[in-house]
């Protein structure tokens, strides 16, 4: 009888370990099936883009963007899901698709648009801290380069500005305006948000 | 619909390239009685352009305040009419151009020009009431040359740099586009972030030739919101109208060979949270914590009955 005593808090010890060990699997698997359906769905979303955006005329001088920088940002759909250009992080090895509106199902997929469009230059992108979505956002530094491309064929060339941490309730600091372009995501302890703002460049 | 308007005619006669001032003096009120009239001169350098027919609308009336009243006519359409700068007011002509041209509204007067290129309202009717006229723009060939004016609004009476203008005279602008085949585009432009979920799926507009509906397109998601008619001869005056979506009030602007039409809507005062963007980890270290600790625990007590026995 007393060779039971301890049983039950070493199995109660066993049982929080596997139940550590098993959200860490997931957490890898959830990881890993995030990269791959965003690596998929940028294939086939390669495909769609034009090589150049299309040929300006003398009666038509200007890119529809700038003709009308308040248009929608056109949009591919694949797989029920809207996407609206793709996203490239030379620094950091990375090249997302970016979904059209933010979702919890989206975020899952790849990185989404929050707010904002890349034409009238106040675009939000967010993204879950996956390892190869916005997991190592935090890397990048200051004149890093980070691009945009419409599925018009328009590209959109950012210079990293600024690195900030922002509560999760910073809704109107995250859309204030200032910056060309945002990219955020959760802290790894998921209570703020690091984000990364940027300017247009030249390009 | 009434509302609260300073007269804001030094941004309207903007749209003019020449400006007659009459004898005018500073008044603090307008005088309801006196009477208003426009003349308007269509020249090209040295040659004038006769015989153009005009029509005079009456959008809004005004009383002695400056406040406007849009007429019964006018009313019908989703349009602000509140123009602010030169901007708004050109915004303001272009938008009412295809509108005024479909629905048939009569206008209060209607003149052509003399050999001087000259029309001057009131024209066929005794007097012209006090308020905010739209006048239409066109298309004219003449001895094998383009000429092409802009719509225009003109306030009666105004005020220009702090003096009351009963009798305006206008040179509106006008262009000499070439004589071949033309494209024109339609770009939809939403305002209305933030609310994209209660936006129409998609909407129907018109490309008018001289006021006749020539083409009616879809626009959606499918085409992203933007067509582009090709082969349109030179000779016409086109312009486009939209079916505006309930809860929407509709701007259509123009440059060059391009529409933007831009419908406004509700915006939610707050946008929606930051989203979670990060997956759950914290639970893994407390849960290993814990679990090593019991386990530990639990290893050391039958260790201590191990010894007893």
């Amino acid at each position: 009888m007393k060779r039971n005593r301890g049983t039950g808090l070493i199995a109660l010890g066993l049982v929080l370990l596997l139940a550590a060990a098993g959200l860490t699997g997931y957490n890898l698997l959830q990881d890993r099936q995030a990269d791959q359906t965003a690596q998929s769905a940028l294939q086939q979303l390669q495909q769609t883009i034009p090589t150049a955006p299309p040929e300006l005329t003398e009666e038509l001088p200007v890119p529809d963007y700038v003709a009308a920088p308040g248009k929608e940002m056109p949009v591919v759909r694949m797989n029920g899901r809207d996407y609206v250009g793709t996203l490239s992080l030379p620094t950091l090895g990375l090249e997302l698709p970016v979904i059209s509106r933010c979702s919890a199902a989206g975020l899952r997929a790849a990185p989404c648009r929050y707010t904002g469009s890349a034409y009238t230059g106040n675009l939000v992108i967010a993204a879950h801290n996956y390892t190869r979505h916005f997991g190592r956002l935090r890397e990048l530094q200051t004149g890093d380069t980070v691009i945009f491309t419409d599925f018009d064929g328009n590209v959109f060339p950012y210079a990293v500005g600024a690195k900030e941490v922002l509560p999760p309730d910073a809704v109107e600091e995250m859309t204030c305006g200032e910056w060309d372009l945002s990219l955020f995501t959760c802290t790894p302890g998921g209570a703020n948000r690091v984000t990364i703002r940027c300017d247009l460049a030249a390009p | 619909m009434r509302f609260k308007k300073r007269l804001w005619c030094a941004v309207l006669c903007l749209l003019v390239l020449a400006l007659r001032l009459p004898t005018a003096h500073a008044a603090e009120n307008i005088d309801p009685l006196r009477p208003v009239s426009l003349t308007v001169t269509f020249r090209s350098q040295d040659t004038a352009l006769g015989g153009l027919p005009f029509d005079l609308y009456l959008v809004a009336t005004m009383d002695r305040y400056g406040e406007l009243t849009v007429t019964e006519d006018f009313a019908q359409f989703n349009i602000d009419i509140r123009g602010r700068n030169d901007e708004a007011w050109r915004a303001l002509a272009l938008t009412l151009e295809g509108y005024v041209a479909q629905s048939g509204i009569t206008p209060v007067d209607s003149a052509v020009t003399d050999e001087n290129g000259q029309v001057r309202f009131p024209a066929n009717v005794e007097a012209l009431p006090q308020g905010l006229y739209f006048i239409p723009g066109f298309r004219y060939v003449q001895d094998e040359y383009i000429y092409e004016a802009e719509p225009f609004m003109a306030l009666l009476p105004c005020e220009v740099d702090g003096q009351r203008v009963y009798d305006l005279a206008m040179q509106p602008k006008y262009s000499q586009p070439e004589d071949k085949p033309m494209v024109c585009r339609v770009i939809k432009v939403w305002n209305d972030a933030g609310n994209e979920e209660a936006r129409p799926t998609e909407i129907v507009v018109q490309l008018l030739c001289n006021g006749e509906v020539y083409d009616t397109v879809t626009l959606n998601d499918v085409n992203n919101w933007r067509f582009l008619w090709t082969n349109l001869s030179s000779h016409h005056r086109w312009t486009v109208v939209e079916q505006v979506p309930e809860g929407y009030t509709v701007e259509i602007v123009r440059e060059g060979n391009t529409f933007v039409v831009t419908n406004t809507g509700d915006k939610p005062e707050t946008p929606p949270g930051l989203p979670q963007t990060g997956q759950l980890w914290w639970p893994v270290p407390l849960l290993a914590a814990a679990g090593l600790a019991l386990t530990i625990a639990g290893l050391l007590r039958r260790k201590g009955a191990d010894h007893e026995t």
